[in-house]
């Protein structure tokens, strides 16, 4: 077993193996990603979400970071300037002013079931799949970028530049805007998005409406934290140590 | 009489600029040759089907795909972009990567003819691109963040990072109740 292995088997470790004895037998995981048939539309019975260990993230999730450029081509845009780059992920520090606490938090899109950018996107674009990604559809994005504004976690970026060599999976253009999209494209081959697999010790993917899945059965007996909870857009996303 | 013969004249001579009109623009209007795709069908028969429909639908079926996937994420090879690129557009050509704005690419080289614009290479790329992602590993990653101009940190060393992080997690307690 690798270092990887074993950390995500002491992350997992816990409480999946409680799971596993009360449901089926222990030692045995249930394959959280299932990939869906090529040709069977995405369907509302899955819900996917993430959640993060921030404490177990050392690195801050810069390692998040680096693979979600690779996968996706980000953060590389020539001719912009820092303010203009693309954003998808981004590292968050926040300290607590009275212990001088700090914690650093990756923030992406956050997925949330009632997304303020859906509800405000002119054209449809902004929009959620049935499996509750949500993503834009850049082929009717018209870049009006009134999601952006609309967005608490500031979690989209606007394109402002011609860009060429993209990667075959993720098409990104100018006068578009765009945000993670929980790499729909590994998502659908049934592969764990790349932050995921980048920090597979701080981070674990799932189905949220599976109540036998490791997320939810971590969810139930541990909770998750939400980012700006108060504003109950029952998000995705969902982290530990903030 | 007269009337007649000047009617016939009139017809034969428009008929006359009518047929070396034609002829002119059957000489000019030969379609453009296509590059040869990379991958070729298994029977000529598979091959003239596809060009047929092709030649007439290509863009309804673009359509019709690019909205079942980014929707409802139906990946299949029919009709996707990707598969089309991957078959038509060689990797190199002349030791350069062809773009669309060569005149040689597949998709260009009939819509410069008809003068049609193309978008998908506004996002899409134009070339198949398939260098692979390297692996995707923790410790040889270079660590910038450019937005907030904090100093790249580096990794550190999984065994003291898991020490400190397994104390004040609260994963601790899970491993901790098991053990």
């Amino acid at each position: 077993m690798n270092d990887i292995n074993s950390y995500r088997r002491k992350f997992l470790g816990g409480l999946a193996g409680t799971a596993a004895v009360a449901t089926i037998a222990p030692g045995i995981f249930l394959r959280e990603v299932q990939a869906k048939p090529a040709d069977e539309a995405v369907s509302d019975k899955v819900r996917w979400g993430m959640l993060i260990d921030t404490n177990k993230l050392d690195d801050g999730g810069d390692a998040c970071i680096e693979a979600c450029k690779k996968e996706h081509g980000w953060g590389n845009d020539p001719k912009s300037n820092d303010t203009q780059q693309a954003q998808w992920i981004r590292k968050v520090k926040v300290t607590e002013k009275m212990t001088g606490h700090e914690v650093t938090l990756p923030v992406m899109c956050q997925h949330c079931e009632t997304a303020p950018c859906v509800d405000v996107c002119p054209t449809g674009a902004s929009m959620k799949r049935a499996d509750g990604i949500v993503q834009v559809n850049k082929h009717i994005c018209i870049g009006c970028r009134y999601c952006m504004m609309a967005c608490p976690y500031k979690a989209r970026s606007f394109v402002h530049e011609t860009i060429v060599d993209q990667r075959p999976d993720t098409p990104r253009g100018k006068g578009t805007v765009e945000s993670c999209n929980m790499c729909v494209n590994r998502v659908d081959d049934g592969k764990n998005p790349a932050c995921v697999d980048a920090a597979p010790q701080a981070m674990l993917f799932g189905d949220l409406n599976d109540p036998d899945s490791e997320i939810s059965q971590i969810l139930k007996k541990f909770g998750g934290t939400q980012i700006r909870a108060d504003l109950g857009l029952n998000t995705g996303v969902r982290y530990w140590g903030i | 009489m007269l009337h007649k013969s000047i009617q016939s004249v009139i017809l034969t001579s428009l008929m006359f600029v009518l047929v070396t009109g034609l002829s002119a623009c059957d000489s000019n209007s030969k379609p453009p040759e296509l590059m040869k795709a990379v991958n070729q069908f298994k029977s000529d028969e598979i091959r003239d089907r596809h060009i047929e429909n092709m030649r007439i639908n290509h863009m309804d079926e673009l359509l019709h795909k690019r909205d079942e996937t980014v929707i409802n994420g139906i990946r299949t090879e029919d009709h996707s972009l990707k598969s089309c690129i991957n078959c038509h557009i060689p990797e190199q050509y002349n030791g350069k990567v062809l773009r669309s704005t060569d005149p040689e690419h597949f998709c260009s080289t009939c819509h410069n003819y008809v003068a049609q614009k193309i978008d998908c290479f506004q996002c899409h790329v134009d070339h198949p691109n398939n260098s692979k992602v390297s692996q995707i590993a923790p410790n040889d990653i270079i660590h910038t963040n450019a937005k907030l101009g904090t100093p790249s940190k580096k990794h550190l060393p999984s065994t003291v990072a898991e020490y400190k992080v397994e104390n004040l997690s609260k994963h601790k307690q899970v491993i901790g109740e098991k053990e």
